[in-house]
């Protein structure tokens, strides 16, 4: 009995000391070995996301790799001037500006994010007559904004050399109802995806010729969608299943070079997927979801993804906590909804 | 008796009540119909005169879009000016095949002086790709300094000779109408005739036309076919700071923009009153079937079938419905004839008759939509008296 408890003690004590010498060994090797030892880095960033609320939210999140998990801070908003419901954003190049267009009275919006807890519109463009219900986003090799518009069904291709006086220099890409475009590698294609036709679509940026066409899922609204880190993979948002007001949200990762499906993301049941990008490393993913059904949510989230294990780490509330706080009931109407769509982030 | 005849004799014994059914009858189908034509009238003739004027493109100073549209739609003399260098810029514009300048003028501000109010258009004969085809089907052979073809629109015979600002101008000809009052309200004179006229009413006219020598007012544009003029306007505002470009399409558009409202105005109206004349038909026959029980009662007695009681109402409502319906096209056919004019002028909008096969067709809804409302209104009091037992409606009927 005496035996077995002192071997006990002794079992128990083993890692102890094992701890106790590696923690010992740590603290004599100097900081530079710390560093090296939890060589996950902390992602931390500006998170920016268009909703249909007639203004742009924001808030700083932390990804923390090491204990998997994520901290978010206040949301911000800043009101459009026009107070018009909004998809699209894009962040230029130098992460200074986010471009904001607004959907009925298209008006293109410079936002300063220099500050970025203290966004500023310092210019407005208006670049159509009409609707132009910009969806996607992005900023090609050479330079130029794409936008996509569900309104008119085509790209709108914008010089932004000067940040403040984006001109309109090219359209194209003709389908239906479009809201994904991407421009990868040196810009000599172009992919879009089309909600009425549930597919994406690669065309030959010089001739506007279509090359290749995926449907991923079934009838279902493709979303917007950002490239992996290295621009080979194209995770795109979904909503999974339409019909009965509930969604099975989902991003499908497509290989940008062939149109091929590689992977499925099913985020569930409730949730309506608007965007999707990665951190800097392409470890992890976050989504802007909508909660459905929509009318009892009244809520988007940013849920934050572990690409390895395809766990969610984490959700931050972008509209219900923020009006829940302010004492905001905001009324659910046709375009004028209660939710996030394009994420951009400005990270750290 | 035929049951025809019988239900002849039934509308012709309540006179003023059968007059007032086809009369609300007659009211809708007017409406229908003439609203019908007068939306496609308009249409079409922006339309085609759109196709004729032959151009992808019509470019602009920036701010004078709408003056443009309505320079297009309404003919109305417009003054907007810009540097002829426009011209050479867009023709370097990808996607632009053919491209030729035009210079407006207001044929004067003075209501004492001036011949006959038109638009002074000039063209450039060597690189005109739209006058010049009109102007083969009424003179073979290129027009001369100091001459002019004219619109149909303008009341002047050829031969005669018309003085602006200190020129004058000889007609040599005139067009057929088009529909766009671009056109048919035009004289078209060369672009050398109208250098002069600016130069002649310095010295020799009420008014000065205050034009520098290398102003024009829009430069047409055809342009390369894999290009479409959407996207060509993109180029062509993108690459010349201080022009816009307006395609065919925005025009029709914003013609049907216009139409929109008295689409919903009529569309409104006359959905309210067929709504109004169908309740009214039933509310009357019920009426009707209800004061003839002993009548029916007293024919089913007789020997006479449900389905002839149930025949005798439907063919009473059809003989209705096909009397308002004519009554309708005929005062519809009227109203257009005598208000088309007015309505031009109102509303400032181009009208051609469309295809008589849409005349047809408008006609024959309108009288359809008539002889269905009618049968519809009709067939529940038609069911419920053809049910009615003979000596219950005897009965009920003293």
């Amino acid at each position: 009995m005496k035996k077995k408890m002192t071997r006990k003690i002794a079992v128990s004590f083993v890692p102890i000391l094992g701890g106790a010498l590696l923690a010992g060994g740590v603290f004599l090797s100097g900081p530079e070995q710390v560093t090296a030892q939890s060589a996950k880095p902390v992602y931390k960033g500006t998170f920016y996301s268009a909703t249909r609320g007639g203004h742009m939210v924001f808030t700083k999140i932390t990804i923390d790799p090491e204990r998997d998990m994520i901290s978010g801070s206040t949301v911000g908003r800043l009101p459009m001037p026009n107070n018009e419901q909004a998809d699209a954003l894009q962040m230029s190049t130098d992460n200074k500006y986010i471009f904001y267009p607004t959907w009925d009275e298209s008006m293109l919006y410079t936002i300063d994010i220099q500050d970025r807890l203290n966004p500023k519109v310092v210019a407005e463009t208006k670049i159509f007559d009409e609707a132009t219900r910009h969806c996607g986003s992005d900023i090609g090799a050479d330079g130029n904004l794409y936008f996509s518009s569900m309104a008119q069904g085509d790209i709108h291709k914008l010089d932004i050399s000067d940040p403040l006086k984006p001109k309109l220099m090219d359209r194209g890409y003709k389908s239906t109802y479009l809201c994904n475009v991407k421009v990868p590698g040196q810009g000599d294609k172009v992919v879009t995806t089309d909600m009425k036709e549930h597919k994406m679509y690669q065309y030959d940026a010089k001739s506007g010729k279509r090359l290749k066409e995926l449907k991923p899922g079934g009838d279902e609204f493709l979303h917007r969608g950002h490239f992996s880190p290295d621009g080979k993979t194209i995770y795109q948002s979904s909503t999974g299943s339409l019909g009965d007001g509930v969604h099975s949200g989902r991003i499908y990762a497509v290989d940008t070079d062939t149109l091929e499906l590689k992977d499925t993301l099913v985020i569930g049941h409730n949730y309506d997927v608007h965007d999707a990008t990665t951190t800097p490393d392409g470890k992890y993913l976050i989504a802007a979801a909508r909660r459905t059904p929509a009318k009892e949510f009244k809520d988007s989230e940013y849920v934050v993804i572990n690409l390895e294990t395809k766990k969610t780490i984490g959700t931050v509330s972008m509209c219900a906590g923020c009006h829940g706080a302010s004492g905001v009931d905001p009324e659910v109407t046709q375009g004028r909804e209660v939710f996030i769509c394009g994420i951009q982030v400005a990270w750290e | 008796m035929h049951p025809l005849s019988l239900s002849t004799k039934n509308l012709t014994r309540k006179g003023f009540r059968s007059a007032a059914l086809v009369f609300a009858l007659a009211l809708v189908v007017c409406l229908l119909f003439a609203g019908a034509i007068a939306v496609k009238s308009v249409s079409t003739s922006i339309t085609l005169g759109a196709q004729r004027l032959g151009a992808d493109l019509m470019i602009v100073p920036e701010g004078y879009e709408d003056t443009a549209r309505t320079t297009l739609i309404a003919g109305k003399p417009s003054v907007f000016y810009m540097p002829e260098s426009v011209l050479d810029r867009v023709r370097k514009v990808k996607g632009v095949r053919r491209a030729t300048p035009q210079l407006f003028i207001q044929s004067t501000d003075f209501e004492c002086c001036t011949y006959v109010d038109v638009l002074l258009i000039a063209f450039d004969q060597q690189t005109d790709f739209t006058i010049g085809s009109w102007l083969k089907e009424a003179i073979d052979r290129p027009l001369a300094d100091n001459e002019t073809i004219i619109g149909r629109s303008i009341p002047v015979s050829t031969g005669t000779t018309m003085k602006y600002f200190g020129t004058p101008l000889t007609v040599v000809g005139d067009l057929a109408t088009t529909g766009l009052e671009y056109i048919d309200h035009a004289a078209f004179m060369t672009m050398a005739t109208a250098r002069q006229m600016i130069r002649n009413s310095r010295v020799d006219a009420e008014q000065t036309l205050d034009i520098g020598e290398d102003m024009i007012s829009t430069v047409l544009v055809q342009l390369d076919p894999a290009i479409t003029p959407e996207r060509a306007k993109v180029f062509v505002e993108y690459e010349i700071e201080g022009v816009k470009a307006l395609t065919s399409q925005d025009v029709i558009g914003s013609v049907k923009r216009q139409l929109q409202v008295l689409i919903r105005t009529i569309g409104g109206i006359g959905l309210s009153l067929w709504l109004i004349t169908i309740l009214l038909i039933g509310i009357v026959f019920s009426m009707a079937v209800n004061e003839r029980k002993r009548e029916i009662g007293l024919l089913r007695a007789m020997g006479a079938k449900r389905k002839n009681i149930f025949g005798m109402i439907t063919i009473e409502a059809v003989l209705l419905s096909l009397a308002g319906g004519v009554l309708g096209l005929v005062a519809g056919g009227f109203l257009l004839i005598v208000c088309r004019e007015p309505m031009r002028n109102a509303f400032k909008l181009p009208s051609l008759w469309p295809e008589p096969m849409f005349i047809f067709l408008a006609a024959l809804f309108a009288v359809g939509a008539a002889l269905v409302s009618g049968v519809v209104a009709a067939a529940w009091p038609a069911y419920k008296s053809s049910r009615m037992e003979p000596y219950q409606a005897i009965r009920k009927g003293e």
